[in-house]
């Protein structure tokens, strides 16, 4: 029996609950989503005892489904102000699902300032205290949670940032090998975590993909051909497994879109230096790997494990974290990149912010442009609380403000990731309209004939645009609800069968009836969910639009500027 | 190989500077290319018979990048253009984004 397990630190009340039937068919961002609007007073304080730090697994998850073990992260953002859903791999997904959890819902907020561990098994769960946990970084409290808990089980914890309730804080949990780098990143869901005093929640199952199916013979067969999907499609297939996501460094540098120097070019002259095609030399060389998954059960394993020079290990360095700490600054060096990854997974913070952030003190003067050395012992103040390491942990929008830069690279006060939106208008119809604030995951599934856009939109021109960016958000919510890998989409979309054989998992395993167009509007409904939030929240179609610099200056080489116009940009949600 | 001239020759001809990605970066370093080669062009040349010139397999190249867009294959090139392979399988939205469907021919 599914149940939601909902912890109430104010009261310490740990209990399990029914899952009201309403939200049997939702997992993963639709179900966070909906928990959150339906919770949350949407103008609370995101730090405040009204929130809710909701953590669910997707529909598919704990299954056998390849690539299905995506674990959503939700609540109100202390970074933008509205609902966030942050999305993670790590094996903590397939755990919650397989005890039959099917939400961990955090309420409340203790008065004191005692940190607590939350212990979930097989036989229940309890608050146990955690002050010895506090103030340490991830991989200690991962290692040590494995020690104490067994080196199976699942960790999700934040770090000193997430303590201090810095507002780039994130949510991590571990790999299969114990590395705390799969981040639910973005949007300070971290310092939620920390305004509950909750250090870690360690979930122990025995059983990994083995949740209720209720047709299990129909289910076998629609895991098996989801599988052949997915191993015949070039990008899931061939390209991912090759050289994981940073295989995009090169390309996106090509086309002209890659943010340099904080967004003032768009091309790098070291992208090479630090593209996915090096670091997978230099991994190998080192003897990591150039390839890796994330969770279990994925077969595009487009994770790596870069050892660098201090014999510490970063496992994944992922294209835009690269982007972030590397063309974002001017830094060609990929074992700078590393360190700065490896220190945003520890004191806990999300690495596209951080960049972001660091980017905006380079504009300022505070550290030079291309000085990796001095971006690494900046970001060292965040874990001693420093004034300059808060200022760094509160995100690029707040860095601006202080620092009084112009040039900040932010929409809804959320970092815009690495495709420049001028030189790729249907990404910057993304980042200003959806409900997330900019963010590159949310328009990102794809195709032909389930986006009816018909062939090729010139990606420096605003035509079309909009529709493109629609359709793009609709797919990525539905998928982003299943618990599958945002990287299926491709394989998926291309493929005719590729969306009747989802539905047919999701039949298959809850004993459903749903239509491919039951789907996009599960898609669709989350949309809506998450647009009332905001709503609620006090934004407006003000909140939709990107920084004034997009539209006045032109980006290198293309020399375009961003000419989406305002009333176009209004109409995403307009179904 | 005829219509390949490395860099720092002296020609009058017209020329593209060629780049590839991913696997194909493999090509280039296994014939011992320089990154990026500079290639001679004749008027008509497209990066379909470029590809052919050069003996780079045509299934491991998905779309050609000219000068930072997305072209077909049969794209009229100009002296002093950038032109870039990119091999299948690149993720991302940018699929759509920058094209990749839909410019094949």
């Amino acid at each position: 029996m599914s149940k939601f397990l909902r912890v109430n630190m104010t009261t310490g009340e740990v209990k399990f609950e029914e899952v009201p039937e309403k939200y049997l068919t939702l997992g993963g961002r639709g179900l966070t989503s909906q928990l959150v609007l339906e919770e949350v007073p949407p103008t609370c304080d995101p730090l405040g005892p009204y929130n809710k730090l909701v953590i669910a697994p997707g529909l598919l998850s704990g299954t056998n489904a390849p690539s299905s073990g995506r674990l959503s992260v939700g609540g109100k953002s202390p970074l933008t102000g509205g609902i966030k859903e942050a999305n993670a791999g790590g094996i903590t997904s397939q755990k919650l699902a397989s005890l039959g959890i099917k939400a961990i819902i955090l309420e409340g907020k203790p008065a004191g300032s005692d940190w607590y561990l939350l212990k979930v098994t097989p036989d229940g769960a309890e608050l146990l205290p955690a002050n010895d946990l506090a103030g340490k970084g991830t991989y200690e409290v991962t290692a040590i949670c494995r020690e104490r808990y067994g080196q199976k089980v699942g960790v999700i914890t934040i770090g000193p940032a997430g303590e201090m309730l810095m507002l780039a804080a994130g949510v991590t949990n571990n790999d299969g090998e114990g590395n705390s780098s799969r981040y639910a990143g973005r949007g300070g869901l971290g310092a939620v975590m920390g305004s509950k005093k909750i250090k870690a929640i360690v979930v122990d199952s025995p059983a990994t993909f083995d949740v209720p199916v209720k047709e299990p013979e129909r289910f076998k067969a629609a895991a098996r051909k989801f599988a052949q999907i997915l191993q015949s499609h070039p990008v899931t297939g061939q390209g991912l497994p090759n050289y994981g996501t940073n295989v995009l460094m090169n390309i996106i540098n090509e086309a002209g879109t890659l943010p340099t120097r904080n967004f003032r070019f768009g091309r790098f002259d070291k992208a090479a230096e630090v593209s996915g095609e090096k670091l997978a030399e230099v991994a190998v060389a080192r003897g990591g790997k150039a390839t890796h998954a994330c969770h279990p059960g994925c077969v595009m394993r487009c994770s790596n494990v870069y050892p660098m020079p201090d014999g510490k290990v970063c496992a994944p360095i992922e294209y835009e974290t690269a982007w972030s700490f590397g063309p974002n600054l001017e830094i060609g060096d990929l074992d700078v990149i590393a360190r700065l990854n490896y220190i945003c997974n520890d004191v806990g913070l999300d690495t596209i912010e951080t960049g972001c952030t660091l980017g905006v003190l380079m504009e300022a003067g505070v550290i030079p442009f291309g000085d990796g050395e001095a971006a690494v012992k900046a970001l060292e103040e965040v874990a001693k609380g420093t004034p300059l390491g808060r200022i760094i942990g509160s995100g690029s929008a707040n860095a601006g403000r202080v620092y009084g830069v112009t040039r900040v690279p932010a929409v809804k006060g959320q970092g815009i990731p690495a495709y420049d939106p001028r030189a790729c208008k249907g990404n910057g119809v993304t980042y200003a309209t959806t409900p997330m604030g900019a963010d590159h995951t949310a328009g990102y599934a794809v195709t032909a004939n389930i986006l009816k856009v018909g062939g090729y939109v010139d990606p420096l021109k605003p035509e079309s645009q909009v529709e493109l960016s629609r359709n793009l958000q609709i797919a990525t919510a539905f998928i982003d609800s299943t618990g599958l890998c945002l990287f299926v989409a491709f394989a998926v979309l291309d493929n005719p069968e590729g969306m009747p054989t989802i539905v047919e998992l999701l039949n298959a395993r809850y004993g459903l009836a749903l239509t491919v167009d039951d789907a996009l509007n599960l898609g669709k409904q989350v949309l809506k969910v998450e647009r009332e939030f905001n709503l609620k929240a006090g934004f407006t179609s003000a909140d939709d639009r990107l920084p004034e610099f997009f539209s006045l200056e032109e980006l290198p080489p293309h020399n375009t500027v961003f000419d989406v116009k305002e009333e176009e940009l209004d109409q995403v949600f307009n179904f | 190989m005829p219509g390949l001239r490395l860099k720092g020759e002296v020609t009058a001809m017209a020329r593209i500077e060629l780049r590839a990605f991913g696997p194909l970066m493999k090509i280039f370093s296994h014939r011992g290319w320089p990154f990026p080669l500079h290639v001679e062009i004749a008027p008509g040349d497209t990066p379909g018979a470029l590809l052919k010139r050069l003996e780079i397999p045509e299934e491991q190249v998905e779309v050609v990048f000219v000068n930072g867009r997305v072209e077909k294959m049969s794209h009229l090139l100009q002296d002093g253009d950038r032109v870039a392979f990119v091999p299948p399988g690149i993720p991302s939205i940018h699929r759509v984004m920058l094209g990749f469907y839909g410019k094949k021919a």
